[in-house]
């Protein structure tokens, strides 16, 4: 750990000078996750690659969706990876991962070329290859993280979580169980603020980055949305919206805050603008390990919310008419500011 | 690892519940919230609290409650 | 019957030897795609090309059986780009189905939403990810004549734009260590910002429901988002002459480059934003509110409208099989027999339409990839026709341009144009824009069309604004229309996505979705030879390319090549497919091109 004061760690050299991020977007992806990645201001993407924060390791991006190389120039780093020769890397995988066993041939996913087959060379393939060889790994996005949309009921592909794939016992070469950074997509400073935890790791910084069981980190989803939820205040008085477009609390349309586990309701979405039910949009839990099945139809009230909004309604009302009482009190001036010959202050005055 | 066989889903697995309220039918069981009950919105639709000292005072001035 | 295409470069010596390349995966796109190809580097030219792409995830076949209700949520989910496009188009499906219609502000508010979208989403494919291939480290890596050029011609436009020569403009757009570069990621921000505050979130909307929108209407909401608009008015008035500097240039530095990605005028737009006075989403009056759109519907076939008419234009839709991995389903299910009207839907329609996968090894004689050829069935010709979307803004302002119709005095069709007026921002007056129907399809002219195509939806923008707060400040604030879902429906929903062509057709039956087939645009423009044998529209467009690039075989990037293909804005995770070839069984000889290093 560091010998210089805390305050200087910006001079302090970092314990890994350089890290690969190598960004895995074929797995069953809408790529959502990069572009969320693009959104980010806090920090930025271009901050972290040109080094806005000293101290830190330099970091090399390799993400389809953004390189200047194109076709073998951008593999070769992947493969440079899987031969050791491009130590330490992050493997970043996003999409969910396929089941390639339950069929006699082809693939759902796949990305390069296996230059003597002439067959592609399946996503699972190079998870892999290139998983347990990881400084660390990141399954961005839900569809990484615990299976999301693709792995609902029915689906044709078997597919699921990183964490599914690899066992939840998994290690990275540098000792770090998967991280998992859910959403749907992934909220974009969730994600480079993760992403800055490690490199500050990686440079000796700081311990191993907190993770919950669901091996998401502990301070970004700690609290449910409805601890977050700026519309609270109308479910505590009992106010509950009837109709989409209401400015109440969504619970009886549809709104699964109570119990899921996500912080866009305190951040926003964006520079602390938008969210979901704080600005109008039912949480549909899309950062649970159970999404999507266990909250669809999503418009549907979710179960428990029909006891507890029916709870509230009596407190809701006795205290909305207490509250009603000291509002108008508060929205009177006191007494004594008037015009006319007297003070009515309370001073006395001797010398006027 | 997962045992096959178990487990399995049935593909209508995540539908609607009977009895349960469906999010777009509430406002035909429990008619419009407090607020919106002629169409548009008045301060109610905003606050519980006092809502009638919110409305705007002059009838030419815009009914504009806030988010 | 094949409808063909005549290439405009001659083929010569058909012994020449080919040098085989491939690029896989091609990046700065969204989504997974591999070109294959064999290169003339004799006569210059690309003499065979496959593309593929290999990742399926099977939306219509998880969606069977579920609730229409969930249809925005899941469908937003296909792209991660442009997935609100998806989740606005479900909206418009489940709209018709339900029986109901969008109330006007939710209309407007979605209106704001998808013009802050096509602001956003342009933006960053032009010039973080399109721009890399015009860029000063390319430019010189490819063609080192066309840089020292660029060095030492002024741009015309510099007062506009503040750039000196179109040198100093690759230089910009450098990824990340150019300024443009960065100052376009910083304007995909802020327009996300403005998309966020009427959808909630991004990329997958959290307040849009069928039947319109959750978003609260207040002073602030449209506040924050007009003086956002206004900052990006003012950025526009910038972005376009430095574009028309830089596509001009090109011209003028390489004769013969606008055969680069050349092709047949063979568009199809399905319009976009809707006129919630003129709209009330029955497919009885779709003829009528889809040419109230404020983008023009139509199919264009050499420069010529064939129909504006959105009820035509989804009779003609057809889904071919031609190198897919699927069972076709000619013999399977008919869902729909005839459309409201009465008019017999065929059975390769949509609505018809079963997807039933069967993985297997690629082979590119047979059986190559994850996608069909969606085809619109001319009925006057019998032609199944491969329209392509040229990347979306292109289709978009020649439909509009040439139907005259669009007319909101920030916008204006003329028959051959379209007029843009942006008005006064902070530092600068107002300005207007004047998009020309050129006179080719191709790669140059689609991705001017694309920075164009960012002012017009910033006026778009300042139109829908005034409507939106003229109806707040009435009291007409009703957002959202309840409604009951019935027991069985049809409907079908006519958006843009970013890149152009979309359409959502669900089947209802028990009052769960029975058949729901999106079709995007990608598939449109990277379908495969049909069965019919015609080609599609990427196969005409990188057949005709000829090879400007100044490297032979050894360190060859193909940049031309990379140029037309992204031109057409590729989006993926549909899932896409390119072949093209005459099948000429030539001499090759295979060498293996890269062991470049930076």
């Amino acid at each position: 750990m560091s010998t210089l004061p805390v305050s200087r760690w910006t001079d302090r050299p970092p314990d890994v000078k350089e890290l690969h991020i190598l960004w895995i977007t074929a797995g069953l992806s809408c790529d959502g996750d990069s572009v969320s990645v693009t959104a980010a201001e806090q920090p930025s993407i271009e901050e972290v690659l040109i080094g806005a924060i000293p101290g830190l390791p330099k970091v090399h991006l390799h993400n389809p969706v953004l390189a200047a190389e194109v076709g073998d120039e951008f593999m070769q780093h992947f493969y440079k990876a899987e031969k050791g020769q491009l130590d330490p890397y992050v493997l970043v995988v996003e999409g969910s991962i396929p089941n390639e066993r339950i069929k006699k041939e082809g693939y759902w996913a796949a990305f390069g070329t296996n230059e003597e087959t002439g067959q592609p060379i399946t996503t699972c393939e190079w998870i892999d290859r290139l998983a347990s060889k990881a400084w660390g790994v990141i399954a961005v996005g839900t569809c990484a993280a615990y299976g999301g949309i693709h792995a609902m009921a029915g689906n044709p592909t078997g597919c699921m979580g990183l964490s599914d794939y690899l066992g939840k016992e998994f290690r990275s070469a540098g000792g770090l169980p998967i991280v998992n950074i859910p959403g749907c997509p992934v909220q974009p400073d969730n994600f480079t603020e993760t992403l800055l935890y490690l490199l500050y790791q990686a440079a000796g910084l700081t311990p191993i980055i907190p993770l919950d069981e669901q091996l998401r980190p502990t301070w970004l989803f700690g609290k449910t949305v409805h601890e977050g939820c700026d519309r609270a205040g109308y479910y505590e008085q009992g106010d509950f919206a009837h109709e989409y477009g209401s400015p109440k609390c969504l619970v009886k349309i549809g709104c699964w805050g109570p119990v899921v586990n996500c912080n866009v309701t305190k951040r926003g979405w964006m520079r602390g603008i938008g969210g979901c039910p704080n600005v109008g949009g039912i949480c549909i839990a899309c950062t649970m390990p159970g999404f999507p099945d266990k909250f669809m139809p999503f418009m549907d009230e979710p179960p428990g919310a029909h006891l507890s909004a029916g709870g509230i309604g009596g407190y809701g009302k006795v205290i909305r008419t207490l509250r009603a009482i000291t509002n108008n009190t508060a929205n009177k001036e006191p007494k004594w500011r008037h015009t006319g010959r007297q003070l009515s202050t309370g001073y006395q005055p001797k010398t006027y | 690892m997962a045992t096959p066989n178990r487990h399995n889903a049935k593909s209508s697995m995540p539908s609607h519940t009977p009895g349960t309220t469906r999010g777009e039918e509430l406002v035909f069981k429990k008619g419009p919230e407090p607020g919106r009950e002629t169409g548009t919105r008045t301060a109610r639709d905003s606050t519980a609290i006092n809502p009638k000292a919110h409305d705007a005072i002059d009838p030419r001035m815009p009914h504009m409650p806030p988010a | 019957m094949a409808t063909t295409t005549q290439p405009t470069v001659g083929r010569q010596d058909t012994r020449s030897n080919l040098v085989e390349v491939h690029w896989d995966p091609i990046t700065r796109i969204v989504g997974n795609l591999g070109i294959f190809t064999k290169i003339d580097f004799a006569n210059r030219q690309v003499a065979e090309c496959y593309s593929t792409s290999s990742v399926f995830r099977g939306y219509s076949v998880f969606m069977q059986g579920k609730d229409p209700r969930d249809a925005p949520f899941i469908t937003s989910r296909i792209c991660g780009i442009c997935g609100d496009n998806h989740a606005t188009c479900a909206v418009y499906a489940q709209n018709m189905a339900f029986g109901i219609a969008t109330p006007e502000l939710g209309d407007w508010i979605i209106n704001l939403g998808e013009a802050a979208e096509y602001m956003f989403d342009h933006n960053l494919f032009q010039d973080n990810l399109v721009g890399v291939d015009y860029c000063e480290q390319m430019v010189k890596q490819t063609n080192p004549g066309v840089w020292s050029k660029a060095e030492n011609t002024l741009a015309p436009n510099s007062n506009a734009h503040g750039y000196r020569t179109i040198g100093d403009i690759m230089r910009a757009l450098n990824p990340f260590t150019g300024e443009y570069y960065r100052e376009a990621l910083q304007m995909s921000r802020l327009t996300r910002e403005m998309f966020c505050l009427m959808e909630g979130r991004h990329v997958h909307p959290s307040t849009l429901y069928a039947g319109g929108t959750g978003t609260v209407p207040t002073v602030q909401l449209f506040t924050d988002y007009l003086v956002r608009l206004t900052k990006y008015a003012e950025y526009m008035k910038k972005a376009v002459p430095l574009h028309d500097d830089l596509f001009n240039f090109f011209y003028e530095a390489l004769p013969g480059y606008e055969q680069v990605g050349r092709r047949r005028v063979l568009m199809g737009c399905w319009g976009s934003w809707n006129d919630p006075m003129k709209c009330d989403y029955k497919y009885e009056h779709m003829s009528d509110w889809g040419r109230a759109m404020y983008v023009t519907p139509s199919v264009i076939v050499d420069g010529k409208v064939v129909t504006n008419d959105l009820v035509q234009i989804n009779l003609g839709m057809r889904i071919l099989l031609g190198s897919s991995y699927y069972e076709d389903w000619e013999n399977g299910n008919t869902f729909v027999k005839t459309d409201p009207l009465g008019n017999p839907i065929d059975q390769r329609h949509p609505w018809n339409q079963t997807t039933t996968p069967r993985p297997q090894k690629r082979n590119f004689d047979s059986k190559y990839t994850w996608v069909m050829s969606p085809r619109w069935h001319n009925k006057e010709t019998g032609e199944h026709l491969a329209l392509d979307t040229g990347g979306g803004a292109i289709a978009r302002l020649w439909s509009t341009a040439l139907n005259g119709l669009v007319d909101i005095g920030y916008i204006k069709a003329t028959g051959q144009s379209v007029k843009i007026h942006l008005p006064k921002t902070m530092m600068a007056p107002e300005k207007e824009f004047e998009w020309k129907i050129p006179q080719w399809s191709n790669a140059i002219e689609r991705n001017r069309a694309r920075t164009y195509f960012q002012a017009y939806a910033a006026a778009a923008a300042y139109y829908f604004i005034e409507r939106a707060l003229d109806a707040l400040r009435h009291g007409r604030t009703k957002t959202w229309q309840e409604f009951k879902v019935p027991e069985e429906a049809i409907g079908c929903g006519f958006h843009e996505a970013v890149r152009g062509v979309l359409s959502h057709h669900v089947v209802i039956k028990d009052r769960k979705i029975a058949n729901y087939h999106p079709y995007p645009p990608t598939p449109w423009n990277a379908s495969p030879r049909d069965i019919y044998g015609t080609p599609g529209p990427y196969e005409d467009a990188v057949q005709n390319t000829p090879i400007f690039e100044e490297n032979g075989p050894d360190n060859f990037k193909g940049i031309d090549i990379m140029r037309t293909v992204r031109s057409f804005d590729p989006c993926l995770p549909c899932g896409v497919h390119m072949y093209l070839g005459n099948g000429k069984v030539l001499e090759t000889r295979h060498s293996s091109i890269f062991g470049m290093n930076h």
